[in-house]
């Protein structure tokens, strides 16, 4: 792994401390995305996009089916932001925004249901 | 690159006529565009609860050029106050608020998100997608970024107004006590909510690109751009999670009364400068990286070659985003408490595949027949601006150097010469690219070179002297300086120069709303480009693609033009081509003659006769 | 020095590290010029050369590999010189004098400056509308003892083309070797580091004297009270 081996060198030339916990930090950041992507690699197999020689007619079907316009998207974004803003400006407005953020999640799961 | 050999004998193709030598439209395979629907909404309700990735596509790059404007809008209050010494335009108090906030809205809400607007809009066409793989988390980061945006900007209606630490925010001076005033807060939550936004649109992207390509898309088949959004939306996962993180910790000082960063307590006002700049310097690469890539589908397109050492530049960018994850702390040279020489050694390093980009980018122009419609002219002035910024890049690499220039105009200048001006004209060197694709109409040519030349004159006027400036040990971040010898002069060529690219504006403006009147008649190719995005109607229909071409190499649409011809696309694309016979008639759009029946020698041919450029 | 002294503001080096930027500063310039140019001149002649006379499709050769190994290696081998160049020249700069001539220690706060002359019994701080004035004697070493009273700043003397952040909570120190050049530089050290409202204003002179020169000046405000308030009048130039 790069970071790792950046942050042994970085150990070794003898950095300041917060600098060899931000790299190896970050090797085990890479890490997690490598392993991760290794395991899926592996789970699926080549699949038909990755043939050198497949053609578009290959994987007719799978086109997948598309969401719809929703609401849920920005009235998420819009509680979010209010139960973030909350933390400085005060907890009715967290308040205000977590029962936004609440009951549009089940709005959009149940969406997701239909 | 294929695993079909080619025989002797190999099967030609006759498409679209009786002539062998006939090159294959686009148009003439999928007919006349704009006959259907575009996917956009057309209501106001419509937009506000779209998922299409085409519409968010869209609203993106409205969101982040109305930000560039706002910023832009900042800078010139900026350069207004430094035209001369003293203080005559606004209070040190509105200063340091004005420069904090061009400089966030900026990186945050200009730069980075104009990159996801490629993302979202340019790279599922280009990869054969139908959208991206989750829209309706596509449509929340979309919402989360705007929202975001908008509580910065209001932090200048707070009590104390908004954040005025300047966009790194070092603590203490950005703790409690240093920086009371809820606008400060405001800021920290804006840049939580946008980070979000991006590690969300990160996923999205990687997920896209990794499920949704079309068969024969491989890897290395994908165009540039999509690699560098790949690679880009890797580095938002590995580096805006530490932002957020800071920033909670930052928040958690002011409010909580925490001591994270509290020298007083124990705490450590320089690990908030470890963990921001490893952020914040990765953040130049991903801002910088898709513009890289919209210049790569560029110059060779205008040039009519293919890319110059495709595999090379997907390394080069590859090694760029591994060592911008260890270059932060050429940051913090001046502060004595880094091992110099490490940081030097990667900073300068980073310097060598940068420099094979730009090396592979002439590649792709020489020995080319180049035209100069306005994205290539964008293009190469870009070209040469980024080449300016590198070089005064190794230079600050160095902390010999460093300890002079840091916090100076010197610095100033570099970064504006590779995040402002690069990105800037990369922008319109993409925009008046895909300007056809996505609404169905060209920009006018001659108000396009006004723009042009313009917008060069004035970055270059603003920006240049700043070297000056800062060689001389005028810092940043003053509203007021010493009117010691050229200061003064260069100040005011600086101001003269924005005004200039204020100006350069107005051209482009004239031309976008004269193209949205006149009638959409592009077509779908009208540069002859390469990638798959151009395969489609423009603008393209609801799910992008009715009808996708063999793909056998990086430029699909070029192959399959040339199918005619043996010996110049691709190998393969005339089997896959005939491999489709028996299919039904959306496969095969130009049912006419199939058939194996002209002879080899009379298309060997690399000497064009009809419809190129 | 590239350009015309005379019309520019920039201030001589004044210590021997200072010299040893200004050569790093000389090589670095003129190669990065060297790149700059040569690229766009090379720009240029591709413009200029390639522009489409014809209808012919140019060549469609996507690899070279002699051609990306050789401009990989030959910007790797000038970045190497250029790397070698700064290893040298930084250790030479941030080496730490253990027995100087002179201490000074600065404290810098929100938005003065404050400079002790421990040894000597002095202190320099500004006041108001006066920014202090730091006095340094020429031809000896002096170690600067750094400290923050409150957020970041950053100690920068344009004269010495070296600055050192100072982060509360973290004294740090830097050492100069000062030239025999000797003389009044008004407004040549800022503070470097943004630091809150007035962080345009916090700045301060710098007077190089004759060490014995320095000698007696020390002594004479020593006499005064060892408090120094503002700069030393004009006339008293050297």
């Amino acid at each position: 792994m790069y970071f790792l081996a950046i942050g042994l060198i970085y150990l070794a030339v003898g950095g300041d401390p917060a600098g060899i916990v931000a790299l190896l930090m970050a090797s085990g950041l890479g890490g997690l995305i490598a392993g991760f992507a290794w395991h899926f690699g592996r789970r699926y197999g080549t699949r038909v996009e990755d043939l050198q020689d497949s053609d578009a007619p290959d994987a007719t079907g799978v086109v997948g089916v598309y969401p719809t316009a929703s609401l849920r998207p920005i009235a998420l974004a819009f509680g979010t932001t209010l139960l973030v803003l909350g933390v400085p400006i005060g907890s009715w407005m967290s308040m205000i925004g977590a029962a936004i953020v609440a009951s549009q999640v089940l709005l959009l799961v149940h969406d997701t249901d239909d | 690159m294929t695993t079909i050999d080619r025989k002797p004998s190999a099967p030609t193709v006759t498409l679209g006529g009786d002539d062998p030598n006939h090159l294959v439209s686009i148009d003439s395979v999928i007919g006349p565009s704009g006959q259907e629907g575009t996917g956009l909404p057309t209501t106001l309700v419509g937009w506000l609860t779209t998922t299409n990735h085409k519409a968010l596509g869209v609203a993106y790059f409205v969101a982040s050029l109305t930000f560039l404007a706002i910023g832009g809008g900042l800078a010139g209050i900026i350069r207004a106050e430094l035209t001369s010494p003293g203080q005559q335009v606004v209070s040190e108090q509105v200063y340091n608020q004005v420069f904090t906030i061009h400089g966030s809205v900026m990186v945050f809400l200009f730069a980075v998100p104009f990159g996801f607007g490629l993302a979202n809009y340019i790279m599922p066409l280009q990869i054969g997608a139908p959208d991206l793989a989750f829209p309706r988390l596509n449509a929340f980061s979309f919402w989360l970024y705007v929202i975001g945006g908008a509580v910065m900007l209001f932090g200048f209606a707070a009590d104390g107004g908004a954040a005025p630490f300047g966009w790194f925010a070092y603590p203490p001076l950005s703790g409690a006590s240093g920086s009371p005033g809820l606008g400060a807060d405001m800021w920290i939550v804006a840049i939580i909510l946008t980070g979000t936004s991006g590690t969300l649109t990160a996923v999205n992207v990687i997920a896209t690109i990794t499920m949704l390509r079309t068969p024969g898309m491989t890897l290395f088949r994908m165009p540039i751009l999509t690699w560098n959004l790949l690679v880009t939306a890797f580095m938002v996962l590995v580096v805006f999670p530490v932002l957020s993180g800071a920033l909670l910790m930052l928040l958690a000082d002011r409010q909580f009364g925490t001591k994270f960063y509290v020298p007083t307590d124990g705490g450590s006002p320089i690990l908030w400068q470890h963990l921001f700049w490893f952020f914040g310097h990765p953040e130049v690469y991903i801002v910088a990286l898709p513009f890289f890539g919209v210049v790569t589908e560029i110059f060779p397109v205008f040039a009519r070659r293919p890319v110059f050492g495709y595999k090379g530049l997907i390394f080069a960018t590859l090694t760029i985003g591994a060592l911008s994850t260890s270059v932060w702390a050429h940051h913090m040279f001046v502060t004595g408490e880094v091992v110099v020489t490490f940081f030097a050694l990667t900073s300068s390093l980073i310097a060598i595949p940068t420099g094979v980009k730009v090396f592979n980018w002439m590649g792709s122009m020489y020995g080319g027949a180049i035209t100069f419609e306005a994205p290539m002219k964008f293009a190469i002035g870009f070209l040469v601006t980024f080449v300016v910024g590198g070089v005064t890049g190794v230079m600050l690499a160095s902390p010999t150097l460093d300890f002079q220039l840091s916090d100076s105009f010197f610095v100033v200048a570099h970064f504006h010469y590779v995040m402002g001006g690069t990105v800037v004209i990369a922008l319109f060197a993409g925009i008046y690219f895909w300007w056809p694709k996505v609404t169905g109409r060209m920009l006018s040519e001659r108000l396009a070179t006004w723009h042009f030349w313009l917008l060069m004159i004035g970055f270059n006027m603003t920006f240049f002297f700043m070297h000056l400036l800062g060689r001389e040990g005028m810092p940043r971040r003053v509203p007021d300086y010493e009117p010691i010898s050229n200061w003064e002069l260069w100040n005011q060529l600086a101001t003269a120069g924005y005004v200039i690219l204020l100006i350069s504006m107005v051209p482009f403006l004239i031309a976008v709303v004269k193209s949205l009147r006149g009638p959409a008649n592009a077509g779908a190719d009208p540069w002859n480009a390469y990638s798959l995005e151009w395969a489609t109607t423009s603008p393209p229909v609801e799910h992008n693609f009715e009808w996708i071409p063999p793909i056998r190499s990086e430029r699909p649409v070029f192959d399959f033009r040339w199918i005619n011809h043996d010996d110049v696309g691709a190998p393969g694309v005339a089997e896959a081509w005939m491999a489709r016979e028996g299919l039904d008639d959306r496969w095969l759009p130009l049912a006419g003659p199939v058939a194996a029946d002209v002879a080899d020698d009379a298309n060997a041919a690399s000497s064009a006769d009809s419809d190129v450029g | 020095m590239i350009l015309n002294t005379s019309r520019i503001a920039l201030a001589p080096p004044i210590t021997d590290q200072a010299n040893e930027t200004e050569w790093v500063w000389d090589i670095y310039l003129w190669i990065a010029i060297a790149v700059a140019v040569s690229v766009a001149l090379f720009v240029l002649f591709i413009v200029v050369r390639f522009r489409k006379r014809d209808d012919d499709l140019p060549s469609q050769n996507q690899y070279n590999i002699r051609m990306e190994l050789l401009y990989t290696i030959i910007p790797f081998l000038v970045i190497a010189a250029l790397f070698a160049i700064t290893v040298v020249t930084v250790e030479a700069i941030v080496k730490v004098d253990d027995d100087p001539d002179l201490v000074v220690e600065v404290i810098a706060s929100q938005w003065q400056w404050q400079f002790d002359y421990p040894d000597d019994g002095v202190r320099v701080v500004g006041s108001g509308e006066d920014i202090p004035e730091l006095v340094l004697p020429s031809s000896s070493s002096v170690l600067f003892r750094l400290e923050s009273l409150d957020v970041v700043h950053s100690f920068w003397i344009t004269a010495f083309r070296f600055k050192r952040d100072i982060i509360p909570g973290s004294p740090t120190e830097f050492s100069v070797d000062m030239t025999d050049t000797t003389g009044l530089f008004p407004n040549a050290g800022v503070c470097a580091e943004f630091c809150g409202l007035s962080h345009a204003k916090m700045r301060f002179s710098v007077r190089v004297l004759e060490p014995d020169a320095f000698e007696a000046w020390a002594q004479q405000q020593r006499e005064a009270g060892g408090v120094v308030t503002s700069g030393t009048p004009e006339e008293e130039d050297v």
